[in-house]
């Protein structure tokens, strides 16, 4: 089992784990709940794109790792503004 | 092909299938605007895989943050119009 199949390996974890999280952004009860979860699977999918650079060698990929860091933080300021507005 | 390589692409791709179902037949607008976000992560990372990082780096920018953000804000004003 050579290095590239352990890093594939884990990736294939990381992305069961993003599929089963997928659950509860389907079933979760209010809409925090939902976008938790969602944030959650930008998290793994950084990982996930960081386990992978090595695997297919395309070292540009962690230019799209920091861009989905970026991202996470424009959907929370997105949802937290409409809390914000409703509450007023 | 490598077994495990297989089955990451076949995971990937049934997942990304049921995604994109699940936001076309949410009948809640903020909860199909949620799953569209979870699915332009997917699919960013479907270009990933692809090895069209360019193209993944769009996706996770344009298609997954600003028409996210933009859509989460146009679904909160539906739902108050109501």
């Amino acid at each position: 089992m050579s290095l590239s199949d352990i890093h594939l390996a884990v990736a294939l974890l990381l992305l069961s784990t993003m599929s089963i999280g997928l659950i509860r952004v389907a079933i979760g009860p209010t809409p925090s709940d939902r976008l938790m979860a969602a944030q959650l699977l930008g998290t793994s999918g950084i990982g996930l794109l960081l386990v992978l650079i090595p695997v297919i060698r395309v070292p540009a990929l962690i230019d799209v790792a920091l861009v989905f860091s970026l991202l996470a933080a424009v959907a929370i300021v997105a949802f937290t503004r409409r809390r914000e507005q409703e509450d007023a | 092909m490598n077994p495990l390589l297989l089955g990451f692409d076949i995971l990937l791709s049934t997942t990304l299938l049921g995604l994109a179902l699940a936001a076309l037949t949410s009948r809640e607008p903020r909860r199909g605007v949620i799953l569209f976000i979870a699915f332009g992560l997917l699919l960013a990372l479907v270009w990933a895989r692809l090895r069209a990082p360019d193209l993944a780096l769009a996706e996770a920018a344009i298609g997954a943050g600003l028409a996210g953000a933009l859509m989460l804000s146009a679904a909160r004003r539906a739902v108050r119009r109501r």
